[in-house]
C-alpha cells in the first residue's frame, strides 16, 4: 500500500519554536530520522488527552506500536494565575480561538517563572511498544514532527498537553470575563423561534391550488458578480491535505475560476 | 394552445406539456379506475411538440423521452388539467392520484445555461405565441436563476461524500449568506405543489414530497452536474495515486467515484471536515458583524462597534456589551439560540483583525467593544476591508451616504442652453450650446473649489454636512477629461441627449440644468406651462377634459418640433380623443393630414372607427384590412383621397411593400406595446416606413419592460436611445437583472421629454375625472362566431314564419339566448363538446384591456349573466395572468360568498371578481374595484346600474370606469341603439329581461337580430 499522507510542519513561529525546544535536548539524528520517517509510516488513531497523546502507527514493517507522547502538566493554581493574567486582554482568547498562538503568550507563562514550550528533558515523557529500546525511537521522533504540523493548525492542543482543555480553559477565561447583570431585556419575552416546518395542508387548499405559484411575485434574484474571486477558497486557505501540492492547489483554483468565468458568460449572453 | 410544464426528477428536468387540442381517450362510464398511473394523463401533448420548442433554446436538443408518475388532484374518471384551460370541469376532484405523464428530459446544464438566464420578457418574445408556462415552469427557472447566482459567485466548495461503502468527490453548494438564505427560504415557501408530486420508482404511498428536500436535492445534484461538465478534464492515468489526487481527479471527471478503500480514506475525511469547519460555523443563528459609524461633528473619531447580527433577520443586532454578560454556554438572543458567544465573537475579531489590523487594537481590553480608527483606516476599512470581511461571511454595516456615493460622489453637472434666438423648432437637430459644473453629490463647486479638495488629498470629505469620496482615480479621470472637452462649446441637442445614453466611461453626469426651450422640453411632461395650451379644435364633436388638452397640446408641441412623442395614459383617460383633437388641430391649421396611417390591433378597428366617426365626422378614413383589401397600384391610389387610413399589426409585414410605397403625412401606433420585440419582422418594417411625424399610443407602463421602452422610442425618435446592444449592457441588464436603481433614475431623466403618461390619481387628472365614467367597448366577432351567428338567424327565420303563438315567443327568447351566447364565446353555445381552441372576440379585448389594467395596479369586477361564462373567463384569466380570480355565482354557499368579499376589499387580496349578475346583484360591497365590465348585456339600465354599484359605494375613493363590452353589427349594438333612443322608456316596458322582442314582428326581429356586413373579423389564431 502507498503512503499518502505527507506533512509539512513548522510552518507557524509556535510549531517552529516547538521543533527547535525538541532539538535543543540534544537527540541529534534520533531525532531527524523521525522526520524522514513519517512518509513511511501510518497513523492507524490518535487520542489526545491532558496532558498525553496516545498514537497507534504502523510503520514499513506492518506491526502496529502504541506511542505514548505526556507532557509535564501545570496544577491547577497555576492555571488559576495564568488564566487571571490571560483574562486582562481579550487578545489571548482572540488569536487562540483564530487558530493563532498570541507571541504575548510567553511573556504571561515567565511571569510565573515557567514556559508553555519544552524547556527541558524532563518536561517531556514518551514511550513506544515498538522493539528499539533507544528514545526517542523512530516512531515517537516521528510523532513529535508530526504533533508540530498539527500545532500548527491547533495551538490549543499545547495547552492541552499542559493539562487543560480547550473547554476547561475557554470557561475559564469566560468566567473571568464575563460582567454580571440581571439585565435580560433581549429575551426576556421573545419566543424561541422555531425552524419553520413544512407547511400541511388539508387536501380542499391542495385540489384548489394544486398547479400555483404561492407568492408569486416576492422572491426576486439578482444575480451578482463576485467582489472577491474564489473567496470561499481564500477564506477557508490551502486545504490542509493539499498542502505542499502546489499543482492540485491550483487545479481547484483555476476550477473555481472556470466557473465564474463560465456562469457569467451564460448569465450575460444575450443570445 | 400548448402549456409548458417543468419537474425536477431523477437528477434531470422533465418537462412536459397540456395540449387542449388533445383527444380524451378516457372513458367517462361505469366503474371508475382504481390505480390511475396505469393511464396516461388524459391532456398531454407530444413529445415532438416539446422538441421543437426546446429547439428554440438550444439547436442540438434532441429529446430524451421519460415517463413520470405526477400525483394529480383527481375526480371519478378525470384529472385537473392545470387551472390555464378553459373548462367546464363537471368531475370534481376529490383525491390524490398518481398518473402516467410522458415529456422529455432536459439536462440541468441546458437548462440553466439555456433556459434559466433569460427573464420573462425574453421567453414571451421567443416563445411561439400559442405557448404558455406553467406555474412550475416559471418556479423551476427561479430555481434556476438561483442556481447561477450560487455559481457566479462562487458560492460551492469541493466535497467528499461516502455513500455505501463507496466514496465520491462532489461540488457542493454553500448557502451561508443571509439573502442566499432567505432566498431559499422563500423558494420553499413559494414552490408550486406540483412539483412535489414526482413519485420515485417503486413509491406506493401517494404523498406528495417534502419541497425542502426537493430543492435541496436540486441545488446539489444540479450543481454538481454542472461544474463538473464546465472543468472536466482529467482522465485517470497512472494506477498508482496519492488519495488526494484520486480525488481531484473524481472532482474533474463524469465519473466522480473516488476509487480507494475506505480505511485509507480515514485521516483524509478528517482533515476535510476540519478543512470547511468555518462553513459549518456559518450555519448558525448569528454572525459576528462589524459597523462603521462616522465621527460626530468637529472631530475625526471614526469607530467600529461589534455586534452579533442574526442569521435570518440582519436588522437584528446585539451589541458586545450584552455578550459579554452572557456565561452560559447556550444563550438566547431575540428567542434564537446561540451557543458561545463570546468564544464566537472573540474568535471572529482575531480573524477580522488579520484582514483589518486596527482591530487587534481593541483586543488591548478585557472586553472588547469596538475600535476606534483614523480617517485614513476608515477608507481602507470602505474601500477594502469591509469588503474581504463579508466575502468572509462576516457582517458588516457601513453608513448609507457610502452605499449611495455613486449618486454623491464626484461627477458633473450639464448645463444646456439654447443659442441665438433658436426656439428649439428644430426639435432633437436643435443647436444648444452646454457647459459643465464640477459637482459633488448635490452640490455643485466651482473649479477652484474643486482643486483646494483635491490638494487636500483626503479619501473622504464632508461638504456641505454630507461625506463624500473623493476616488483618486475618479478624480483622475474627472480631470483630464474636463481638460479634454473645455468648458463647453455647442451641440446638436439629439447628441446632448445621447452623452446621457453611451458613457460608459464618462463621469457621472448627475444632473442636467436646462434653459429656455430646452427646459420647456425636458420638463414638459412633468411640470405645467412648460409649453402652450392649446384650445380645443372647433371641429371636435365633443369635449376634451383639461387634462386632455393638456396631453393633446404636449403631443403637438412635440411633433412641431420634428420629435416622436408617445402617450402612455392609463386606460380609460382617453388617449383617442386626445389623439383624435391632434389630427383635427392640423386640419385646422390648414396642413394637409392625408395620408396618415393609424396601426392597431384587429380587435380595436372598429372601435377607432366608431370614435373617429363620432368625435370627427368631417376626417374621411379608409380601413385597409380583410382578405378584400386592396393591393398594389390601386392601394395607393385609394389612400391618398383619405385622411386617415387603419390597418393592422398583422398587416404590417404581409402588406410591407404596400405600406412602404406610400409617403405618409404621420403614422400613429396604438397599443404600440405590440412592437416589443424589435427583431419581430412587422416592427422592423413598420421602422421602415417614411412619414413626417410619428406618434405612439400605450396604456401599458413602459418603465417595467425595457425592451418595449426601447423598442416603442426607436421607433419615434430613431437612434435617440442607441443601438439595442449598449442599451441592453447600461440599462436593460442592470435594472432588469441587478435591481439598480440609480440606472433606472438615469433612464427616466432620459425618456421623460418624450413620454407623457398620466395616472386616474393624479391629482390633476382625478378632479378632472368624472366619479363614474361608463364606456362603450365595441367588439368583434371572430370567423367561427360569424358563422355560428348566421347559422342560428337562419334557423330562427325559418321557423318563425311557420310558427305563431307561445311556440313562437319561445322560439324567439331561446334563439336570442343563442345569439348572447355566441357573442360572448362559441365553447358557451356549443358547450364542452366544443373545439376549446375556439376564440371569441370579446374575449380577445378583454384580455388586452386587463393586462393593462393589472398593469396599472387597478382592480377589477366582471360581471355575466352566465355561469358557465364566469367559470371559463376565471379559468382563462388565471391562465394568462397567473393572478387568482374570484368567482361568485349562486352556488356558492353564504359563508365562502362572505369569505370572498373579505378577501378582495383587503388591499392585497385577489384584484380579479367575475360575478354572475344575479349573484352579485345584491348586498355587497366591493369598493376596492376601478374597473368594472359587463361581459354580457341584460339590457336592463337599472339591473345594470345596481351591479355596477357594488364598487360605487359609499366609501369609494377612486374613479370607476364601466365598460359595456358590445360585439359590433349584432343584436347586441342593435339593441344597446334602441335602449339609448329611448331612455326615457318606462322600465316597466324592457324590464324583464328580453320577453319584449318577443312581440316585434317578423320583419322588426330580422333587423334587430341579423349580422351587419362591415364587421371586422377577428383573424384565427388572434391570440
Amino acid at each position: 500500500m502507498t503512503r499518502q499522507v505527507r506533512y509539512r510542519f513548522g510552518t507557524t513561529w509556535w510549531g517552529r519554536r516547538w521543533i527547535e525546544s525538541l532539538e535543543s535536548f540534544g537527540w541529534g539524528s534520533r531525532l531527524t530520522r523521525g522526520r524522514n520517517y513519517i512518509k513511511d509510516m501510518d497513523i492507524l488513531s490518535v487520542d489526545i488527552s491532558p496532558g498525553l497523546v496516545k498514537v497507534r502507527v504502523v510503520g514499513n514493517e506492518g506491526i502496529p506500536y502504541n506511542v505514548k507522547i505526556g507532557l509535564a502538566m501545570f496544577r491547577d493554581e497555576i492555571w488559576e494565575k495564568i488564566l487571571d493574567s490571560m483574562a486582562s486582554k481579550a487578545l489571548y482568547t482572540a488569536k487562540l480561538l483564530a487558530g493563532e498562538m498570541p507571541e504575548e503568550i510567553e511573556a504571561v507563562f515567565d511571569k510565573e517563572g515557567l514556559s508553555l514550550f519544552p524547556t527541558d528533558i524532563n518536561d517531556i515523557y514518551a514511550s513506544c511498544s515498538c522493539p528499539d529500546l533507544v528514545s526517542p525511537c523512530r516512531h515517537m521522533a516521528s510523532i513529535y514532527y508530526i504533533l508540530a504540523s498539527r500545532l500548527d493548525r491547533e495551538p490549543l492542543l499545547l495547552f492541552e498537553l499542559r493539562g487543560i482543555g480547550k473547554e476547561e480553559l475557554m470557561a475559564g477565561l469566560r468566567e473571568r470575563r464575563t460582567v454580571p447583570s440581571s439585565n435580560r431585556d433581549l429575551d426576556s419575552d421573545a419566543k424561541i423561534v422555531e425552524p419553520e416546518k413544512e407547511m400541511e395542508y388539508d387536501v380542499r387548499y391542495i385540489m384548489e391550488r394544486y398547479w400555483d405559484m404561492q407568492y408569486y411575485n416576492l422572491v426576486h434574484i439578482d444575480i451578482e458578480t463576485p467582489i472577491i474571486n474564489e473567496s470561499i477558497l481564500k477564506r477557508l486557505g490551502a486545504p490542509p491535505f493539499l498542502q505542499g501540492k502546489g499543482d492540485m492547489i491550483r487545479q481547484i483554483k483555476s476550477s473555481y475560476k472556470r466557473v465564474r468565468l463560465r456562469a457569467l458568460n451564460v448569465v450575460s449572453d444575450d443570445s | 394552445m400548448l402549456i409548458l410544464h417543468c419537474l425536477w426528477m431523477d437528477g434531470d428536468f422533465f418537462i412536459w406539456g397540456e395540449d387542449d387540442t388533445t383527444p380524451l381517450c378516457i372513458k367517462m362510464k361505469g366503474r371508475p379506475p382504481k390505480d390511475t398511473s396505469r393511464y396516461e394523463f388524459p391532456y398531454l401533448a407530444g413529445t415532438q411538440a416539446l422538441e421543437c420548442i426546446l429547439k428554440l433554446f438550444d439547436e442540438t436538443y434532441v429529446q430524451r423521452e421519460a415517463v413520470a408518475r405526477l400525483i394529480v388532484p383527481t375526480g371519478k374518471y378525470l384529472p385537473t388539467n392545470s387551472p390555464m384551460f378553459i373548462d367546464e370541469f363537471e368531475d370534481r376532484p376529490y383525491r390524490l392520484s398518481p398518473w402516467k405523464v410522458k415529456g422529455v428530459k432536459v439536462s440541468a446544464s441546458l437548462f440553466i445555461e439555456k433556459l434559466a438566464p433569460k427573464t420573462e420578457s425574453d421567453l414571451d418574445i421567443m416563445l411561439p405565441e400559442d405557448v404558455y408556462l406553467a406555474d412550475d415552469f416559471l418556479y423551476w427557472l427561479r430555481c434556476g436563476k438561483f442556481l447561477l447566482r450560487l455559481l457566479c459567485r462562487q458560492k460551492f466548495i469541493p466535497a467528499i461524500a461516502v455513500e455505501g461503502g463507496n466514496a465520491y468527490a462532489i461540488w457542493q453548494p454553500v448557502l451561508e449568506e443571509p439573502e442566499d438564505i432567505k432566498l431559499m427560504k422563500e423558494l420553499i415557501r413559494c414552490m408550486p405543489l406540483v412539483c412535489r408530486g414526482v413519485m420515485a420508482n417503486g413509491d406506493t404511498d401517494i404523498r406528495l414530497k417534502n419541497g425542502k428536500d426537493i430543492i435541496i436535492d436540486f441545488l446539489k445534484t444540479a450543481m454538481d452536474r454542472i461544474i463538473r461538465e464546465w472543468t472536466v478534464n482529467m482522465t485517470l492515468e497512472e494506477n498508482k495515486v496519492p488519495i488526494e489526487r484520486l480525488w481531484l481527479i473524481a472532482l474533474h471527471n463524469l465519473d466522480n467515484h473516488v476509487k480507494t478503500p475506505m480505511e485509507s480514506l480515514k485521516e483524509f475525511i478528517e482533515q476535510f471536515t476540519s478543512w470547511t469547519q468555518p462553513l459549518i460555523q456559518s450555519r448558525s443563528a448569528f454572525r459576528t458583524c462589524f459597523r462603521l459609524e462616522e465621527p460626530t461633528e468637529g472631530s475625526d473619531d471614526w469607530y467600529i462597534s461589534f455586534h452579533l447580527q442574526a442569521m435570518d433577520e440582519p436588522t437584528l443586532l446585539v451589541a458586545a456589551e450584552d455578550i459579554w454578560m452572557r456565561d452560559e454556554v447556550t444563550t438566547i438572543f431575540y428567542g434564537r439560540s446561540f451557543e458561545l458567544p463570546q468564544e464566537r465573537i472573540l474568535g471572529d475579531i482575531g480573524k477580522a483583525s488579520r484582514i483589518f489590523a486596527p482591530l487587534e487594537r481593541s483586543l488591548n481590553h478585557i472586553r472588547p467593544v469596538g475600535c476606534h480608527i483614523d480617517m485614513e483606516e476608515a477608507y481602507t476599512f470602505l474601500t477594502e476591508s469591509s469588503i474581504l470581511l463579508k466575502e468572509m461571511g462576516f457582517g458588516v454595516l457601513v453608513p448609507n451616504w457610502w452605499k449611495e456615493r455613486r449618486k454623491h460622489g464626484v461627477g458633473v453637472n450639464l448645463r444646456l442652453k439654447p443659442v441665438g434666438d433658436d426656439s428649439g423648432n428644430l426639435g432633437l437637430d436643435s443647436i444648444v450650446e452646454f457647459d459643465w459644473e464640477v459637482s459633488l453629490g448635490d452640490v455643485t463647486i466651482d473649479y477652484q473649489e474643486f482643486f483646494t479638495l483635491v490638494d487636500l488629498k483626503k479619501p473622504l470629505v464632508k461638504v456641505h454636512d454630507k461625506w463624500i469620496e473623493l476616488n483618486n482615480a475618479q478624480i483622475r479621470h474627472l480631470v483630464s477629461w474636463l481638460k479634454e472637452r473645455g468648458d463647453g462649446g455647442i451641440l446638436p441637442l439629439r447628441d446632448a441627449v445621447n452623452l446621457m445614453v453611451q458613457d460608459e466611461d464618462n463621469p457621472h453626469i448627475y444632473n442636467v440644468e436646462y434653459e429656455g426651450w430646452i427646459e420647456e422640453f425636458f420638463k414638459a411632461t412633468q411640470l405645467p406651462d412648460c409649453y402652450p395650451i392649446l384650445p380645443q379644435p372647433a371641429l371636435l364633436n365633443g369635449k376634451l377634459r383639461h387634462y386632455q388638452l393638456a396631453g393633446y397640446s404636449w403631443m403637438v408641441f412635440l411633433k412641431d418640433r420634428g420629435i416622436g412623442a408617445c402617450l402612455a395614459d392609463d386606460m380609460g383617460l382617453g388617449k383617442t380623443i386626445q389623439l383624435i383633437a391632434l389630427l383635427l388641430h392640423e386640419v385646422e391649421k390648414g396642413k394637409n393630414l392625408s395620408p396618415t396611417l393609424l396601426i392597431c390591433p384587429t380587435s380595436i378597428i372598429g372601435n377607432w372607427h366608431r370614435e373617429l366617426e363620432k368625435f370627427a365626422p368631417s376626417l374621411s378614413v379608409f380601413i385597409h384590412h380583410g382578405v378584400d383589401r386592396l393591393s398594389g397600384d390601386e392601394f395607393l391610389e385609394v389612400v391618398d383621397k383619405f385622411d386617415i387610413v387603419i390597418s393592422t399589426y398583422s398587416l404590417l409585414q404581409r402588406d410591407e411593400e404596400e405600406f412602404a410605397r406610400v409617403s405618409w403625412n404621420g403614422i400613429v401606433l396604438d397599443e404600440a406595446q405590440n412592437i416589443k420585440n424589435p427583431h419581430a419582422k412587422q416592427v422592423r418594417s413598420v421602422k421602415r416606413l417614411r412619414s413626417n411625424w410619428r406618434i405612439a399610443l400605450t396604456g401599458t407602463p413602459l418603465e417595467n419592460r425595457l425592451q418595449e421602452l426601447w423598442s416603442i422610442m426607436d421607433f419615434l425618435n430613431p437612434g435617440l436611445l442607441g443601438s439595442l446592444e449598449t442599451f441592453r449592457q447600461k440599462f436593460v441588464i442592470p435594472i432588469e437583472r441587478h435591481g439598480d436603481i440609480d440606472r433606472a433614475t438615469d433612464l427616466r431623466l432620459i425618456i421623460n421629454p418624450f413620454i407623457l403618461r398620466r395616472v386616474k390619481t393624479d391629482s390633476r387628472v382625478i378632479q378632472d375625472l368624472p366619479d363614474k365614467q361608463e364606456i362603450d367597448v365595441y367588439c368583434n366577432l371572430t370567423r367561427e362566431q360569424v358563422t355560428l351567428y348566421e347559422a342560428v338567424v337562419q334557423d330562427m327565420l325559418d321557423k318563425i314564419a311557420i310558427s305563431d303563438g307561445i311556440q313562437r315567443k319561445g322560439l324567439v327568447l331561446s334563439s336570442i339566448t343563442k345569439l348572447k351566447q355566441i357573442c360572448n364565446h362559441p365553447a358557451l353555445f356549443m358547450g364542452s363538446k366544443s373545439h376549446l381552441k375556439s376564440q371569441s372576440g370579446k374575449l380577445i379585448r378583454l384580455t388586452q384591456m386587463l393586462d393593462e389594467i393589472l398593469a396599472q395596479g387597478g382592480c377589477i369586477l366582471i360581471f355575466t349573466q352566465y355561469v358557465d361564462m364566469g367559470r371559463m373567463l376565471q379559468t382563462y384569466i388565471r391562465r394568462i395572468f397567473r393572478e387568482e380570480v374570484l368567482f361568485l355565482h349562486g352556488g356558492v354557499l353564504q359563508r365562502d360568498r362572505d369569505a370572498m368579499i373579505q378577501r378582495f376589499q383587503e388591499p392585497a387580496g385577489p384584484r380579479i371578481f367575475i360575478l354572475s349578475l344575479r349573484a352579485g346583484g345584491v348586498g355587497l360591497n366591493l369598493t376596492r374595484a376601478n374597473h368594472v365590465f359587463h361581459f354580457d348585456r341584460w339590457w336592463n339600465p337599472a339591473i345594470e346600474a345596481q351591479a355596477t354599484d357594488r364598487a360605487f359605494r359609499i366609501g369609494q375613493k377612486q374613479n370607476v370606469q364601466v365598460y359595456k363590452f358590445i360585439c359590433s353589427g349584432t343584436l347586441e349594438e342593435r339593441i344597446d341603439e334602441l335602449i339609448e333612443k329611448k331612455k326615457g322608456l318606462a322600465d316597466a316596458i324592457i324590464g324583464s329581461g328580453e320577453a319584449w322582442i318577443t312581440e316585434f314582428d317578423d320583419e322588426e326581429l330580422k333587423a334587430l337580430i341579423e349580422l351587419e356586413q362591415d364587421i371586422f373579423a377577428e383573424e384565427e389564431g388572434g391570440l
